[in-house]
């Protein structure tokens, strides 16, 4: 079920009032565990069963690990798991990508090695539940969580629907504990909740997906579009992925807040960064703290001497990559992201990043970080190519454009539609950044005010929505 | 009292703020930019210079040229030295799939042009989504032929020729005593005159024309229920009755025949991207009308080939004819145009 659907709309009106009818937390987390289900099984239902394995074998290993006192047996089960969720998203994910490229080496060295290649789904969210899973058992490892007893409580961690195929991924220690108390929403939560949601769905629809289809249209046929119009969309694209991916989280924060659950902000403004380490403080901030705190740390993080640190940040990052699909493009994308994180690390030496708020309350303030924005927005721009291209020839396609000029019938249109998009979306992230919410539209004095304009906003996702297809998240292919 | 008022006041002041964001976000990325008004002796036509952004199973960025219609802007008044032929049909013939560059009328054009020795061609698109064989005709009487061509093009399919329940107000073409002509009573009907005075929103409001569209799909119950519903609606929705008129014995209607002699003073060709209604070839011959099946072309072509000419693959959806049959079809007008000119060269000598 797609969030910029009017079927999640209808969806959401039917279960959140059911929920508050339910007096104790049992029956309110036994229901919310059912329409979780529900919500997941909408795309197939045969993937309900992959996520209730998942869960009852991550359950037991949790139950386990917690029940063991030798450090050589707790991580034995800690491998279990790793094996296992890791084995699942290698298999529904990885399988088909690893075997062609093995049957490519193969025939690179005249090895005719075409054995086998399986009609694989990719279950929606795989990536995305599996990590938060295994969150679930790392914590316990390390200490910092004590196991669940309750299994229909941990079933719902795993399941809650509003972050369940595209996060934020929620560390267990955030969110077992809202879990296991009965929650209701206050009034602030039900107010923010509608702010995020209406805001989360003006920049998902009329900001992603309408900017999305300039894009998927352009990439696919680039040979048919003029250079301007490729460097366009490729440009779009960085609009596109972050309105798509920022409004869905926040999406998601809201209806959880309906719920009155929290969930961890996934974004905070990255296009304002001066530099990568911050841009990728807040970038995807679930997945980003989560291979800091599993991958990189667990690597050796800076505890192994400089050249390691570098190392580890590179190889962090090239599995980022790979994380997020199985393509050799999402590994030079995450490489690349590697490389920008390193070689940053050694121009900082010793000095530390702390402040990742800029006062931009003066045109001297504003001139001084414009350099640093604009640098590391480029770099993560050149990236983009790599994380949008189909494939490697895809990159070649937009070389050739680039070394062979050309205009195109519109191009002051094309100029404009960007403007439009790009100038949207950095409004919404000045108010966000400069009140630090993105919830930045309940500090307007007047709340029947701020009403109006929500209800404008709604009027025109829903006339987008009418008119045109919903598309899926960008994120729901990882 | 004073209290609920000032808050009506707020929310509605926020409201109109709203929707006048929405209205400048909408004219920059040109999301649903008004490009057609309902004219009085014509019905539904495109309004000219105005910028059209279009999405369906491709993508369209374009504009109407100064007089109205899509593509180079030819006037009225003709160079005698060039041929010119008008294009008439529905969206097919406007083609919002893709740009104008690749579509058939613009192929044939540039096939035309560079492949013969003069005179050189012109090809105006007078292509309007939606139209059936009525509203064609009637844009040739009141349009059309003051751009004087020396030949028509008429896309049709076999439905174009039976009465359609039209959504928007048009002239009719109905029967005379022996001969047909058009009723403009249309003009007095009540959303023709509720549209006359807004037309100055209608006609330039993206939110507007957005809201439009959005109430015309609220009248198509199974696109509707589509919309709102989605796997709720399809996996309970009973497959629905073939539309009549399927029937191969299917005639064209009498007051169309009549209307074909409107054009027979003119070089005209049907082209038809269906079956032909039964007897219609004929009739249409006796008025001087050539009768193709591109259509049948096309799956001849293609179908041995696997190839899907309606196939689009960035939406993955069947539709009007894709870039192959784009290709197809210019190269098969050309033909045409070529056989007409080596048959009236022939007749010269």
């Amino acid at each position: 079920m797609l969030f910029n659907s009017f079927v999640f709309f209808f969806f959401l009106l039917t279960v959140l009032p059911i929920y508050y009818l339910l007096k104790t937390k049992r029956h309110r987390n036994l229901y919310l565990l059912g329409v979780s289900y529900i919500f997941y099984g909408y795309w197939d239902w045969r993937f309900c069963f992959l996520l209730l394995a998942s869960t009852i074998i991550d359950y037991i290993l949790g139950l386990k690990m917690g029940a063991v006192t030798e450090p050589k047996k707790k991580k034995l089960f800690l491998y279990v798991s790793i094996i296992v969720n890791l084995g699942i998203l290698g298999f529904f994910k990885y399988f088909n990508f690893f075997i062609e490229s093995f049957q490519h080496i193969g025939s690179q060295f005249g090895y005719n090695v075409d054995f086998l290649h399986l009609h694989i789904i990719l279950p929606v969210g795989v990536s995305f539940y599996t990590f938060q899973s295994l969150s679930y058992t790392f914590d316990i490892y390390k200490g910092n969580l004590k196991p669940i007893r309750d299994f229909w409580d941990y079933a719902l961690f795993v399941a809650f629907f509003p972050q369940l195929v595209a996060g934020p991924i929620e560390r267990a220690v955030i969110l077992i504990p809202q879990v296991s108390r009965k929650n209701h929403a206050t009034k602030q939560q039900f107010l923010d909740g509608t702010i995020l949601i209406i805001y989360g769905l003006f920049k998902k629809v009329l900001i992603g997906d309408a900017s999305g289809r300039f894009v998927d249209q352009i990439f696919t046929h680039m040979d048919r579009y003029s250079s301007w119009e490729v460097v366009f969309a490729w440009v779009l694209f960085s609009v596109q992925i972050y309105a798509d991916f920022s409004g869905y989280s926040n999406i998601a924060r809201g209806t959880a807040k309906l719920f009155g659950f929290e969930l961890m902000k996934n974004f905070n403004q990255p296009y304002l960064s001066t530099n990568i380490t911050e841009f990728w403080r807040r970038w995807h901030i679930s997945l980003s703290s989560w291979l800091r705190d599993y991958l990189y740390i667990a690597l050796g993080g800076n505890r192994k001497g400089k050249g390691r640190t570098y190392v580890n940040l590179f190889l962090t990052m090239l599995i980022g990559g790979l994380w997020h699909g199985a393509s050799w493009t999402f590994v030079i994308w995450g490489g690349l992201h590697g490389i920008y994180l390193a070689v940053h690390k050694l121009m900082l030496g010793n000095k530390k990043i702390t402040a990742v708020h800029h006062p931009l309350n003066s045109i001297r303030n504003v001139l001084k970080v414009l350099p640093g924005m604009v640098f590391t927005y480029l770099l993560v721009l050149i990236a983009w190519l790599f994380f949008r291209a189909k494939g490697m020839h895809d990159v070649y396609a937009v070389v050739g454009k680039l070394e062979n000029w050309t205009w195109g019938t519109y191009p002051w249109r094309f100029a404009t539609i960007l403007l439009g998009f790009a100038g949207v979306s950095f409004i919404c992230d000045l108010f966000e950044y400069k009140t630090q919410s993105h919830v930045f539209l309940n500090r307007i004095k007047y709340p029947p005010l701020m009403y109006g304009l929500l209800c404008a906003m709604f009027i025109g996702v829903a006339l987008f929505l009418i008119n045109s297809k919903p598309a899926p998240f960008i994120y729901f292919q990882f | 009292m004073i209290k609920t008022i000032l808050r009506s006041g707020l929310f509605i002041a926020g409201l109109i703020a709203g929707l006048i964001f929405l209205e400048t976000y909408f004219q920059l990325i040109e999301f649903q930019m008004p490009y057609f008004e309902l004219s009085p002796i014509q019905g539904k036509k495109m309004l000219p210079s105005k910028r059209i952004v279009y999405f369906g199973e491709g993508f369209y960025m374009g504009t109407t040229n100064q007089y109205g219609y899509l593509g180079t802007p030819y006037p009225k008044k003709k160079d005698p030295k060039k041929i010119r032929i008008a294009m008439i049909g529905d969206s097919y013939v406007e083609g919002f799939q893709l740009f104008d560059k690749y579509h058939f009328a613009r192929i044939a054009e540039r096939k035309l042009n560079l492949g013969l020795p003069s005179p050189k061609y012109e090809v105006l698109n007078f292509g309007v989504g939606n139209y059936d064989f009525n509203d064609m005709m009637i844009a040739y009487m009141n349009y059309v032929k003051e751009f004087n061509p020396d030949v028509l093009v008429f896309l049709v399919k076999y439905d174009d020729f039976m009465s359609s329940n039209n959504f928007v107000p048009s002239p009719v073409i109905k029967p005379f005593k022996d001969s047909v002509i058009i009723d403009y009573s249309f003009t007095k009907s009540k959303i023709y005159k509720v549209y006359k005075k807004l037309s100055f929103a209608f006609d330039n409001s993206a939110l507007v024309y957005a809201a439009n569209n959005a109430y015309k799909i609220s009248k198509r119950k199974d696109e509707i229920d589509g919309i709102l519903f989605d796997k709720f609606y399809t996996a309970f929705r009973k497959p629905s009755a073939p539309p009549e008129g399927m029937s191969p014995s299917f005639e064209a209607e009498e007051r169309f025949i009549r209307s074909f002699a409107w054009v027979k003073d003119k070089r005209c060709i049907f082209l038809f991207r269906s079956d032909i209604p039964k007897g219609l070839t004929e009739k249409a011959n006796k008025m001087n009308i050539d009768v193709y099946n591109v259509d049948q072309a096309l799956k001849k072509e293609f179908t041995p080939k696997g190839i899907e000419y309606d196939y689009w693959d960035v939406t993955r959806e069947h539709g009007h004819w894709n870039y192959v049959a784009q290709d197809f079809v210019g190269d098969y007008i050309y033909k045409i145009i070529l056989s007409e000119r080596q048959k009236m060269e022939q007749s010269k000598r």
